[in-house]
């Protein structure tokens, strides 16, 4: 069956943007279970884990699985907003099996909303914010805009070059915690060390931590355990970029 | 007061800044630093009243999750927009860093106190997010209904 062919394909493409963009596991079966069953499919059985999806559709006594491997999560929330809103529009029938799959690619490719230089500025300046919230004042302020700023073109450096995510991770809390502790010698401030951690807050992985917790809540047991190793692993990256900066500087923490 | 305001605009801003990492739709900005905003006063308050912090984060995760499903149905955006940028806040990020850095100098009780206590307020927040899920998946339900 054909039909049925198209309907997995687009699920499965549909699942794994989901996923990679930073939406729940909940949230990647429900809109995968609406969509497929909107454009054709009678059912839909998906197991979703952070590295891959499998999906089988069943129409008319016929039945469709596949895998697909996922790679590499990041948080698009533009784009988990998209995708909810195909779902919605094919649900009330508006969209045919062809335009879900031209919507697909259209938002697969969209560029990002905010330009890159406004995206470290305001990283830089929320990292400072958390830091002013601790108890950092205005020389720790600026301090700490710089080297988490620094740490994030590094970053996105990096992503964009060569390395993995947990490399990136640690030559990136390495800059940071670097610019940190050297700018926080050249200009002396009360809180040096409000400067050292604030400035490596961009890189902590808030989202899988409570990611993590939500899914074990929800019985996605695998889900939860896969997530929240991955949340231990990315803590450690910071944590040896920090330990390796602060023992070669000779920085206090 | 001034500090309250300083501390709310703080967390606002600092709240803006995840928003714009995580692409968030431009017209929803303003709702993701409000969310994230209520959050952490929320949970600024419920600790000086006396809150052990997974106890202030629970409070802070409640009001992220209930504004979070106000702002999806008013602005037609999936409640995840608001949430994911709104418990930012309250993360807790420093005792998890703080965590690993003890255990890789092998200060293992501090490292596993710090441990406990991140592992713990992250549950709390999680917990938190689900309890007002819950409770707007009912009013939903009731809402269809009537």
């Amino acid at each position: 069956m054909a039909e049925l062919r198209d309907v997995l394909d687009i699920s499965l493409r549909a699942g794994q943007l989901l996923l990679e963009n930073g939406a729940e596991t909940w949230r990647v079966e429900e809109t995968v279970h609406r969509m497929g069953t909107a454009l054709g499919a009678e059912w839909l059985d998906i197991y979703v884990t952070p590295t891959g999806i499998i999906i089988s559709t069943i129409a008319a006594h016929e039945h469709r699985t596949r895998i697909r491997r996922v790679m590499g999560v990041g948080v698009d929330l533009s784009k988990v907003a998209a995708l909810v809103e195909l779902s919605r529009r094919s649900v009330r029938g508006q969209v045919t099996r062809a335009g879900a799959r031209d919507t697909l690619e259209q938002i697969a490719a969209a560029p990002r909303a905010y330009p890159m230089w406004l995206i470290i500025l305001m990283v830089a300046i929320a990292c400072a914010s958390f830091g002013a919230l601790s108890g950092a004042g205005l020389v720790e302020f600026a301090l700490t805009v710089l080297a988490a700023g620094l740490g994030m073109v590094v970053r996105l450096w990096l992503n964009r070059a060569f390395a993995g995510p947990l490399l990136t991770t640690v030559i990136s809390a390495l800059v940071a915690t670097t610019t940190a502790i050297l700018g926080s010698r050249l200009i002396p401030c009360p809180r040096p060390d409000l400067v050292i951690i604030s400035s490596v807050l961009f890189l902590l992985p808030g989202v899988p931590m409570i990611n993590a917790i939500g899914d074990l809540i929800n019985g996605d047991l695998v889900s939860g355990l896969a997530r929240g190793a991955q949340a231990a692993l990315v803590l450690a990256a910071v944590a040896l970029g920090m330990v390796l900066s602060l023992a070669l500087l000779g920085g206090r923490l | 007061m001034i500090w309250l305001l300083q501390e709310a605009f703080l967390a606002f801003v600092a709240t803006v800044g995840f928003a714009v990492l995580f692409n968030v739709p431009r017209r929803s900005l303003w709702a993701c630093g409000l969310v994230g905003m209520a959050g952490y006063l929320v949970s600024g308050w419920s600790s000086r009243a006396g809150a052990s912090p997974a106890g202030a984060a629970f409070a802070g995760a409640v009001v992220v999750g209930a504004l979070g499903e106000l702002f999806a149905y008013l602005l037609h955006l999936p409640a995840t927009t608001f949430i994911v940028t709104g418990f930012i806040p309250l993360i807790p990020g420093i005792p998890a860093a703080k965590a690993m850095i003890a255990f890789l100098r092998e200060d293992y009780q501090d490292g596993a106190a710090s441990a406990v206590r991140a592992t713990l307020s992250s549950a709390a927040i999680a917990a938190g997010i689900g309890s007002a899920g819950v409770v707007a998946r009912a009013v939903r339900q009731w809402r269809t209904r009537a």
